[in-house]
C-alpha cells in the first residue's frame, strides 16, 4: 500500500485472499482486507497463502464478523497509509469526516454482542494480530468492569472466587488506601 | 474469565486491565487468584515518574513527583504557565495504543486538575497510532489558560483540532478556522490564536527543505514527521490584530529534514522565520515556550522567578507507588496520584543529559476548573 489511490481502483488491482474457518467455509477478501491481520499479512510477506489461509481457530460465525469489520476498516486504513510515505507531495488525501464518524458508529454497533460472542471476537482479534479490533473488543471489557465490585464482576463473568480468606486479606491489606 | 466455556488468555487479561483505570484496577485484584497474579504482574513493570525540582536554589523542598498511573506510562510536561504545570501522562497499551491524560497542576499548592479525554471522534486516532501532540498557553487579554490538542499526522484538516480552556468542561473544536480549510500540511506554519475566536492563520513556512525529496537516510524520519506545538511570541504572531503578545501557539515541522531557515517567503514568512528558527535554538535551553511565558507575566509581588527542572524517569526496578488517586469522578480519570514530601529523583534523562529546564514563577493561584 505504497501508493494512494481510491479504494475501489486497489481493490480491484489486488489480490484475493481465502480464509478458511475452522468448519471449512471459505471467505473471500481482498489484500488490503486481510493484511489488516498481521498473521496474515506475515503469511502473505512469506508468500504461504496459496490454496488459501485455514484458520482452526476461528468459527466462520466469528471470522464473518472479523472480516466486516476488516473491510470496514481496511479503508481508512489504506488512506493512512498511503500518504505517510509522501509528506514532501503536495497532495494531502482529504480525511472524509462524515467516514470517520460512521466508522465511529460502525464501531459501537459492532459491539452490540453478547458475551460470548465478544469474547470470541477477542480471541480472534488476538490470534488474527489485528490490533485495532483487540483494542475495541477489550475496551468494551474494560469498561464492563470499571467500577465495579470484585463481586459485581464474578457474577458478570461466571467467576469462582477462589482465594482464600486469608489471601483477600492480604490484598486488601496491601491496597488498603484503594478500598477507603 | 469464564463464559460459556470461554476462557481469555493471561496477555489478553493483561492488555484488558491496562485500559482499566488505576484506580479502577485495584480492586480487581480481589476477584480471583488468577486475576490477581497478572495484576500482581503488571505492578512489577515499567513505572515512571517525572519530577519538579527547583534547580536554582537547591532547595528541593518543593520537589514534588508525578506517577504515572499507567504501569510503563510516563509523564512528560506539556508545557508551564504562570506556575502551572502541564502534564502528559502517557501509556501503551499492550497492543500498542496509545492513551493520555492531560493534568493541570500547581507544583508548589499541589492543587491538580484532571481535563477529561479528548473527544472519541479523534480518540481513535490517537489510540491506534501515537499520543498526538499537545500544548498548553495562556492568553492574557482573557485570562484563560488553554490546552491544544493536535492529533498526529499531518493528513488532517484543520478542525481536528480540539481546545480545552481550563475552567470549561470538555474539548472542543476552535471557535474560527478562517473560513478556509487548512491543511496540516508539511511547509507550512500554523498558527492558532488563543484570543476569543480562537482563530486559526497559515502561513508559508520558511523551510525550504521540506519541499526536496527527503534523502535515503532521512526516509524513516520522514515518515514519522509529524506537528510540534510550539509557543512563539509577539513578533512570531502574523498578521497581528493587536492582540495580546503570547495568546498564540504555532505550530512547527518537526523531524529531520528541518533545519535550513531559507527558503519561500511567503505572506508572513518573514516575519515569523527569524522567530522560528530562535526557537528552534531555544528549545533545547528553554523548552515549552518559557521564554514568552516570562516575558509575558508580570509576577506576583515577592515571587521568585526560579528555574524548575521537569525529568522523567524510566525505573524498571523500583515498585509502583502506591500514589493517593484525589478525587474526580471515576469515569475518565487516569489521575496522576499526588505525591507528598519531597523527593528527588535523578532520572535517566537527567544522567543522559535529557532535562528539559524552565523559567518557573510560583504562585498560590489554584487551578481552573468547572463550576
Amino acid at each position: 500500500m505504497a501508493s494512494a489511490g481510491s479504494g475501489d481502483e486497489k481493490a480491484a488491482a489486488a489480490a484475493m485472499i481465502t480464509l478458511i474457518s475452522s468448519d471449512n467455509e471459505k471467505f473471500e477478501v481482498t489484500e488490503a482486507t486481510a493484511t489488516l491481520s498481521q498473521t496474515i499479512r506475515h503469511m502473505i510477506e512469506d508468500g504461504c497463502t496459496d490454496g488459501g489461509v485455514p484458520l482452526p481457530n476461528v468459527t466462520s460465525k466469528i471470522l464473518a464478523r472479523v472480516i466486516e469489520y476488516c473491510k470496514k476498516h481496511a479503508t481508512a486504513a489504506a488512506g493512512e497509509e498511503g500518504s505517510s510515505s509522501s509528506f514532501s507531495d503536495a497532495a494531502f488525501l482529504e480525511v472524509d469526516r462524515a467516514f470517520l464518524e460512521e466508522l465511529e458508529e460502525f464501531d459501537d454497533a459492532f459491539l452490540e454482542v453478547d458475551r460470548a460472542t465478544l469474547f470470541d471476537l477477542i480471541l480472534a482479534a488476538n490470534y488474527l494480530d489485528i490490533k485495532g479490533l483487540l483494542n475495541l473488543t477489550c475496551q468494551k471489557v474494560a469498561d464492563s468492569v470499571k467500577g465495579k465490585t470484585p463481586e459485581q464482576i464474578r457474577e458478570m463473568y461466571n467467576i469462582v472466587n477462589d482465594l482464600t480468606p486469608e489471601e483477600e486479606a492480604e490484598i486488601r491489606r496491601e491496597t488498603q488506601w484503594a478500598f477507603e | 474469565m469464564a463464559d460459556g466455556g470461554t476462557c481469555l488468555p493471561d496477555d489478553v487479561l493483561v492488555q484488558i486491565f491496562l485500559l482499566v483505570p488505576a484506580r479502577s484496577r485495584r480492586p480487581l485484584r480481589l476477584v480471583c487468584k488468577g486475576w490477581r497474579d497478572i495484576l500482581v504482574f503488571i505492578n512489577k513493570g515499567r513505572t515512571s515518574r517525572a519530577v519538579v525540582f527547583d534547580g536554582g536554589s537547591r532547595h528541593r523542598e518543593r520537589a514534588r513527583a508525578y506517577t504515572s498511573s499507567s504501569d510503563g506510562g510516563r509523564v512528560r510536561m506539556v508545557g508551564t504557565c504562570n506556575g502551572l504545570l502541564c502534564l502528559h501522562d502517557h501509556s501503551t497499551t499492550y497492543a500498542g495504543f496509545s492513551i493520555s491524560t492531560i493534568t493541570v497542576t500547581n507544583p508548589v499548592t499541589g492543587d491538580t486538575a484532571v481535563l477529561p479525554p479528548v473527544p472519541r471522534r479523534w480518540a481513535w486516532v490517537q489510540l491506534a497510532k501515537a499520543p498526538g501532540h499537545y500544548s498548553f498557553g495562556f492568553h492574557p487579554e482573557t485570562k484563560l489558560h488553554k490546552v491544544v490538542y493536535i492529533p498526529r499526522g499531518h493528513r488532517w484538516s484543520l478542525d481536528a483540532l480540539q481546545v480545552f480552556t481550563l475552567g470549561s468542561k470538555a474539548w472542543r473544536a476552535p471557535i474560527s478556522v478562517a473560513g478556509t480549510t487548512y491543511w496540516l500540511a508539511a511547509g507550512r506554519v500554523m498558527s492558532l490564536d488563543l484570543g476569543q475566536d480562537e482563530r486559526v492563520a497559515s502561513l508559508d513556512a520558511p523551510l525550504a527543505e521540506m519541499a526536496r525529496p527527503a534523502p535515503a537516510a532521512l526516509r524513516e524520519t520522514a515518515r514519522d514527521i509529524s506537528w510540534r506545538l510550539t509557543k512563539v511570541g509577539a513578533s512570531g504572531e502574523p498578521r497581528r490584530r493587536g492582540r495580546g503578545a503570547d495568546g498564540s501557539v504555532h505550530f512547527c515541522e518537526t523531524g529531520g529534514c528541518v533545519g535550513a531557515g531559507r527558503g519561500r517567503r511567503g505572506r508572513g514568512a518573514a516575519a515569523v522565520e527569524p522567530e522560528v528558527q530562535r526557537r528552534r535554538e531555544h528549545v533545547g535551553l528553554l523548552g515549552h515556550g518559557a521564554a514568552a511565558d516570562a516575558r509575558g507575566l508580570r509576577p506576583e509581588r515577592g515571587a521568585r522567578v526560579e528555574i524548575f527542572a521537569f525529568a522523567a524517569e524510566v525505573d524498571d526496578a523500583a515498585p509502583a507507588r502506591g500514589g493517593r488517586a484525589d478525587g474526580g469522578d471515576d469515569n475518565w480519570q487516569r489521575q496522576l496520584p499526588r505525591t507528598k514530601g519531597a523527593q528527588l529523583i535523578m532520572s535517566k534523562e537527567e544522567r543522559e543529559g535529557e532535562l528539559t529546564t524552565f523559567a518557573y514563577v510560583e504562585t498560590q493561584n489554584p487551578v481552573p476548573r468547572s463550576k
